[in-house]
This record gives C-alpha cells, structure tokens and sequence, in this order.
C-alpha cells in the first residue's frame, strides 16, 4: 500500500494576523516559525485578509476625517499637544452618546469600535513631547502615515508566503456549505478551495485557523467530507496522522460506504477523473 | 510614538520633485554604459529637464498657466536640486557605476546611504500626502492610492538593499574572478532593469497626481507647495479619476513585481504598535458586523 503525501497548510486569515490574546498569538507564531515553508495561502484568504485591513484602516481615518477634524475646528483649535487629553475625551463622550438609542448589540459594536479609535488617538496624544503643539493637520497627518506604514506591514504575512490561485467549483463549495451548514460563504469558499486543490493535486492538505465558531465547530463534519481542520497547535499532529492514509482520491474511491455528505464531495469533484 | 511630521509643523509641503533616479546597473569597464557617465551639471540640467516634461504631462490647469509655472520651476528648481542630499548621492553613484570593480567599497558606501535617504524621502512623501488629504475634501480614495503607490516603493527600497548586501559579499568574494564578477553584475542588472522602469513610472504618476491637485489650488506661482486648503471644486475629478486608475494599475504591477523577492514575515506582536492594534481590533468588530 502506497502512502498519501502531504501537500501543506492553508492558512485562515485568523492565523496570519492572529487576535491580539497572548495564548493565541503565540501558537500561531510558533506554527508559522516552524511551518511557514508548508504554508499555502489561498487567493480567497489572501484578498479577504487585504481588503479587511484595508476597509480597517479606512474607517479609522474615515472617522479622523469626518468626525474628529470638524470637532477641533468648530472649537476653534489650532493646534494639539499632550495636554488637550481632556478636549479629546469630551470629544469621544459626546461621540459615544449618540449611540444610547441604538438597540444594544449594535451599541456595542458601534462603542468598541470608537473606543478603539479613542485608545489609539490617546496613546498618539501623549507621544507627544512636553511643550509641543501641533497644527491638526500635522497631527493627523503624521498619525495616519504612520498607521498606513502600520496597515501596510500587517500586510507583509500575506505578501509573502506562497499563494495558490484558486476557484473552486460551485458544486464544491455548494457541497461544504450544505454538508457542514456553513453560514459565512466566504469561510465556504475558502474551505472549498483547499478541498478542491487537494483533489486537484491529489496530495493531502490541512486547513488550519483558529475560528471557532464558523470552522472548527464543524472540523467533524469537514473532516467527513475529505478536509481536515485544525488548529495550529495540532497542526502536524494531524499531518502524521493523514499521511498514514492513501492519497485523497484513492482514498475517496475506496470509500465503499459513503455517507451523503461524502458522496455530495465525490460527486462535485468528479473523483472518477484521472488526478492531473 | 509619533515620528514622522515632526520635524516638518513650520515647513511647506515638500517640492515634491522628481530625482533622475541613479541608473542602478553594475558595469564593468569598457561597457557601453561607460560613455553615457554624465558630471555634475549634465546630471542637474537632465533633472530640470525631466521635470518640466511631468508639467506637460498634467491636465489642463485652469487658474495658472502652464508657461508661468515653468518659468518659476526654472528659477527654483536648480536651487532646490543643489541642496538635495539624494540628488548628490545620485551623481557620486553614477561615476562609481562606470566602474563597479575599481570603485566596489566607494560604490557600495554611497549606495547604502542613498537607499537610506531615498526611504526617508518617501516617508516624507507618505507625510505630506497626508497632510495634504486633512487640507481637503478629496476622497478617501485618493489618499489610499497615492499613499500605496509610496509604501510600495518603500517595500521596493527595503528589497533592493537586501538583495545588495548580498550581492556587495558576492562582488568582494569575486573580485579578482573576472568570469564570475560580471555573472554577478549581469543578474543584477537583469533584476533590476524592469523594476527600476516601474518605480520611475509609479513616481512620475504620483507627481503628476499630486502637482496637478496643489497647482489647481494654488492661486500664484508663490502659492505653489505650501499647504493651503484643496477644494475638489478646483479640479477636474474625470482627470483625477483617470490620474488615480493609472496609478492604481502600475502600484498593482509594481506589487506582483516584488512580491517573489518578498520574504514571509509573521507578525508576532502587536504590543509595539498601537496602530496595528487598532486595525487589528477593528478587523475583529468589521467581521463581528458582517459574519
């Protein structure tokens, strides 16, 4: 018997740019140190981790912009230092009341988010050296470029590792988001783009990411359909334990009792084909 | 902490001019390259040259005219040239191109310091775009393209000084191998040759994009560079539309370019840097919403 090989790990977008909680941080880092040559980022992943901290950035400087500027002007400022905190708390005060009539989960988002802003304005506040004053549009100005050089390096992990272009048929990601009730369709179609690529090389591939509550709540099901889930902690633990198995369309075809979901992904890959 | 702008609160925006960027080719003696080595003043009448053609290059320009503009270009740009530190790195590396075996230590020397301030150069250029954006009712659309098209280029200069440190080891280790030492320029130049056409392209759209929105603004030639309010209502927004999808298209090229010789670095922390943290935390409550 002939064993399957293993083709790598595609990243989530929650692995490159980990949530800022320490324990998660460091097993993703750990996984990308010792891992990151058997990395593969999906064009799907790679766009939505650049577009969303691009949209990140922009409502931060949307709201610097639109919100923050007029206030300093209407009172009549000219130019900032570390000791106009207080003109700048009463600012988010007044911002964050507006929200008291909105129903309560999207107050909260809708808090978080401006007290984000709110910390971040703060911490640029009193960098500033005792006895500086800055005109506002140089504080924004030098505080938005150094978020852009921020925005810009978060970027880097998605630069630079290898990236595979790849669009999985509809009836692949049809097949995850009915066979594991998917209710994000860009989660699906990531999913269904490592399925389809293992297939397609007939190598074995590990999906590894840390959400919870869209993936890994469903790696059994996944797991039914040919794709293994993990998180990087049990990454490679996993790896030894797939390879142990014949290659993925080997694999399927000897499948003698497939459940629904199984023959749902047998039946959109059209496993009969010969592997390219 | 807040770095950049400081030194800048009293200054005008920056001339913003473009540098007749240093040919980065090595050559070794003889080559053809040798006969097109050009002094000092070549160098500052090629520089002028270069930017009056960007003025050419603008969309018609409504308040000022284009001859008016030149003239006073003419008269401040030798002096502005004169004192740049980037453009006299420009000139010294050249004359050390000509020759890469005689002039290795020299060449490398400058090279590195040039690289420096050419990054400086750019976060300068990242600042004033910024700045400029606070000054004006353009959309936030215009900042991001002219603000990747710099950071792009940025990346392009932390590549580029990679690839010669490693190259620098490889021409001394190689010196008195005649065979081997051009193998090494020949790649470079290989190497180099496209991407150096698409930074200078990315960097003449970029000043046509900003000269055209601070001239169409600027009521008298003195009025030129200095921040003053920009109103969208000064400008032709079809022409800047156009400004910014060429920019857009080349920063994109200029992104797959670079994107190979990019090493993978993960982000391990964000304690250092509070504007990541925030994006970061914003990214979270953007998927919380959408999810």
């Amino acid at each position: 018997m002939s064993f399957g090989q293993f083709e790598g790990f595609f990243v989530d977008t929650c692995i490159l740019l980990p949530q800022a909680l320490d324990a998660v941080m460091k097993a993703c880092s750990e996984f990308l140190k010792e891992y990151s040559s058997k990395c593969i980022l999906s064009s799907s992943v790679k766009k939505e981790g650049l577009e969303l901290i691009e949209r990140s950035y922009n409502t931060i400087v949307t709201y610097f912009q639109s919100a923050i500027k007029p206030y300093l002007i209407a009172k009549g400022v000219k130019g900032l230092s570390n000791r106009d905190g207080k003109l700048i708390a009463d600012f988010f005060v007044e911002q964050k009341a507006q929200f008291s009539h909105l129903p309560y989960k999207r107050t909260n988002i809708q808090y978080e988010l401006i007290s984000t802003i709110e910390t971040y304005v703060a911490s640029q506040l009193h960098s500033l050296k005792n006895g500086e004053k800055m005109p506002i549009d140089v504080f924004l100005g030098a505080v938005t470029a150094e978020l852009a050089i921020a925005k810009r390096e978060m970027g880097a992990p998605f630069r630079g590792l290898r990236c595979e272009e790849i669009k999985p048929r509809d009836s692949v990601t049809s097949a995850i988001v009915i066979g594991a009730i998917m209710k994000n369709p860009d989660d699906a179609y990531h999913l269904a783009s490592a399925l389809e690529f293992q297939f397609s090389r007939n190598k074995w591939v590990i999906f590894v990411t840390t959400d919870q509550e869209d993936i890994l709540s469903k790696a059994p099901e996944l797991e039914e359909m040919f794709l293994r889930c993990s998180r990087p902690e049990w990454a490679m633990d996993y790896h030894s334990d797939l390879t142990k198995n014949k290659a993925p369309i080997e694999h399927a075809k000897e499948k003698h009792d497939c459940t629904l979901r199984q023959q749902r992904v047998i039946d959109a890959i059209g496993i009969s084909a010969t592997p390219k | 902490m807040l770095s950049l702008g400081r030194e800048k609160i009293s200054e005008p925006l920056t001339i913003a001019r473009g540098d007749v960027s240093p040919i980065d080719l090595f050559t070794i003696k003889g080559s053809e390259i040798n006969k097109d080595f050009k002094d000092y003043k070549s160098a500052l009448a090629e520089t002028i040259e270069y930017n009056l053609s960007i003025l050419d290059e603008l969309p018609s320009l409504k308040n000022l005219p284009l001859e008016e503009i030149k003239e006073h270009f003419k008269k401040i740009m030798e002096e502005d040239i004169r004192k740049d530190p980037l453009f006299e790195k420009s000139v010294e590396i050249k004359k050390y191109t000509s020759d890469i075996s005689k002039y290795l230590v020299s060449y490398f020397k400058e090279v590195f310091d040039y690289q420096k301030n050419k990054e400086e150069k750019l976060d300068s250029r990242l600042f004033d775009s910024c700045r400029l954006f606070y000054n004006s009712d353009l959309p936030l659309q215009f900042l991001t393209t002219i603000e990747e098209a710099t950071l792009v280029q940025k990346d392009f200069v932390h590549i580029y000084e990679k690839r010669l440190h490693k190259e620098h080891l490889q021409l001394m280790v190689n010196r008195s191998n005649h065979k081997k030492f051009g193998r090494i320029c020949d790649e470079h130049n290989r190497w180099i040759k496209p991407l150096n056409e698409q930074t200078r392209t990315i960097s003449r759209l970029w000043l046509r994009l900003f000269w055209y929105v601070d001239f169409s603004n600027s009521s008298t030639v003195e009025n030129l560079f200095e921040v003053k309010p920009i109103k969208s209502d000064c400008l032709d927004m079809t022409a800047i539309q156009d400004l910014m999808d060429k920019l857009k298209k080349e920063t994109d090229k200029m992104e797959g370019s670079i994107e190979s010789s990019m090493e993978f670095k993960p982000y391990t922390s964000f304690e250092d840097n509070s504007g990541a943290r925030a994006i970061r935390k914003i990214m979270e409550l953007l998927s919380t919403t959408e999810g």
